[in-house]
């Protein structure tokens, strides 16, 4: 059996728990958008959990071939996106360098991705659908004034320096290649700190349900990108993060979402 | 090998006849019969196209691409449906139901052709299993597509999500089957358990 069953198993429970807590929601918000977006996005993610540990327990030594858990896991980063562009409806102003900057982003996460996996049908679609989330989600963050200037500032930076790390830890030779790639995972984290931080924060303060919602989906899209640019023990620390996440995402659309 | 293109007319002539003297539900049901067993055949010529280009092998194919594929064959027809007549929930899920059995129905009957209906412990396992599983893929389907149109959000990210969990739902089956031992049991288990779930989650929404 892979070690990284037993994580994942917990990540599955985490989005049932979640999931469970989402219906009960539902049913006190029956004709709410943003509410069965929700629901409709966490029931995906709990079944392509689902599909892949069945995967991972029968077949462990196997990479995975193109599945249907991949159509689910792109399903549900467009229903987020549907989510939280639901909740900023009618606020979309001109965002254009955010959005420009944060896709030229997820590009160059799908380059690295494809680079490294080789399997660019997968990664080109999960790319696009994950692309359309980050930009949603940094638009959104611009909208409520999540971030200061300087934030922004570091943020942009940080992220560059994240895909400079990452390219050049895959063409390094294998030393300075694990060093770089040590760097950029202490960047990732750093990053997911920072965000899960701020999101419990919002959560905490008075007002400011929006900034909440933006900052917890922040939490989200980066623990993904963690997810997706580490291997072994640090994918596996990766995971109880996505899985806080999506806690956080829950409380902060239920503060947004019964607020008087 | 078997004329699946002769079963197809075998079985279907008499049932199009039979829409000129049907009204309502009843038509509704025997044209989404008719459906599902020509989407049954659409899935089996994609699938063995797929199965040449992607190099993945029959076997890999089947468990992994042939779910995905079969379930789009199964969301066009229902998708043009909603789209072009805007039916009442009940209506839709009377087509849906139709499309299911007769998808089920044609896999069943060119499965016999094939493997012989000798075997009633293989029977039991064609209809309670893969049978059930292709009506319950699609139940959940609607059941996704009728709740989105409900609140008039009927839009590519609802319809995808729909379609995604269809056809993870068949592709956990068929992976579970593909291997033998307890897995499998468990996969032959799925689609009735998921069947209770259902009604009681059709009861609940009353669609």
């Amino acid at each position: 059996m892979n070690t990284a069953v037993i994580p994942a198993a917990l990540h599955a429970l985490a989005a049932a728990l979640v999931l469970w807590r989402s219906v009960h929601f539902l049913s006190r918000n029956r004709e709410d958008r943003r509410v069965i977006l929700w629901v409709f996005a966490v029931t995906c993610l709990l079944m392509s959990d689902l599909y892949w540990i069945i995967y991972d327990l029968l077949q462990p030594q196997a990479r995975m071939p193109f599945a249907a858990n991949e159509i689910c896991e792109g399903a549900s980063f467009l229903l987020l996106a549907g989510c939280l562009t639901t909740v900023f409806f009618g606020r979309f102003g001109s965002i254009r360098r955010v959005e420009l900057g944060t896709a030229a982003f997820a590009a160059a996460n799908v380059l690295l991705w494809i680079f490294w996996s080789g399997e660019w049908l997968q990664d080109v679609l999960i790319g696009l659908a994950f692309g359309y989330l980050l930009c949603r989600t940094a638009a959104c963050m611009k909208l409520c004034g999540a971030l200061r200037r300087g934030e922004w500032i570091a943020l942009a930076s940080l992220s560059g320096l994240l895909v400079l790390l990452e390219a050049a830890s895959l063409l390094a030779p294998e030393r300075a290649g694990a060093l770089l790639d040590a760097g950029s995972t202490a960047l990732l984290f750093a990053v997911l700190a920072f965000f899960t931080v701020g999101s419990i924060r919002a959560l905490r303060a008075a007002g400011g349900e929006d900034r909440a919602v933006s900052l917890s989906f922040a939490v989200f899209v980066w623990s993904l990108i963690t997810l997706y640019s580490t291997e072994g023990t640090r994918y596996l620390a990766a995971l109880p993060c996505s899985a806080a996440a999506l806690a956080l995402m829950l409380l902060a659309l239920e503060r947004e979402v019964e607020k008087l | 090998m078997i004329y699946a293109e002769n079963i197809l007319l075998c079985i279907g002539i008499p049932l199009l006849l039979t829409l000129l003297f049907l009204r309502d539900n009843a038509r509704r049901f025997v044209l989404g019969f008719l459906l599902g067993m020509a989407a049954c055949l659409l899935a089996a010529y994609v699938s063995g196209f797929l199965d040449l280009v992607s190099g993945m092998g029959q076997e890999n194919t089947a468990v992994f691409l042939s779910p995905v594929m079969e379930e789009l064959m199964k969301l066009l027809p229902l998708l043009a449906f909603l789209l072009l007549f805007r039916p009442e929930d009940g209506e839709l899920l009377q087509t849906a139901i139709g499309i299911g059995v007769g998808f089920a129905t044609f896999e069943n009957c060119c499965n016999m052709l094939t493997a012989g209906a000798a075997s009633l412990s293989h029977i039991l396992v064609r209809s309670l299993a893969v049978g059930v599983m292709h009506v319950v893929s699609i139940l959940a389907l609607t059941l996704g597509l009728a709740l989105t149109k409900r609140v008039r959000m009927l839009s590519f990210p609802c319809v995808l999500g729909a379609y995604s969990l269809s056809a993870t739902f068949h592709a956990m089956y068929n992976l579970l089957v593909s291997e033998p031992g307890t897995s499998r049991w468990i996969g032959y288990a799925l689609p009735l358990l998921t069947a209770l779930l259902l009604y009681g989650a059709y009861r609940r929404l009353r669609v």
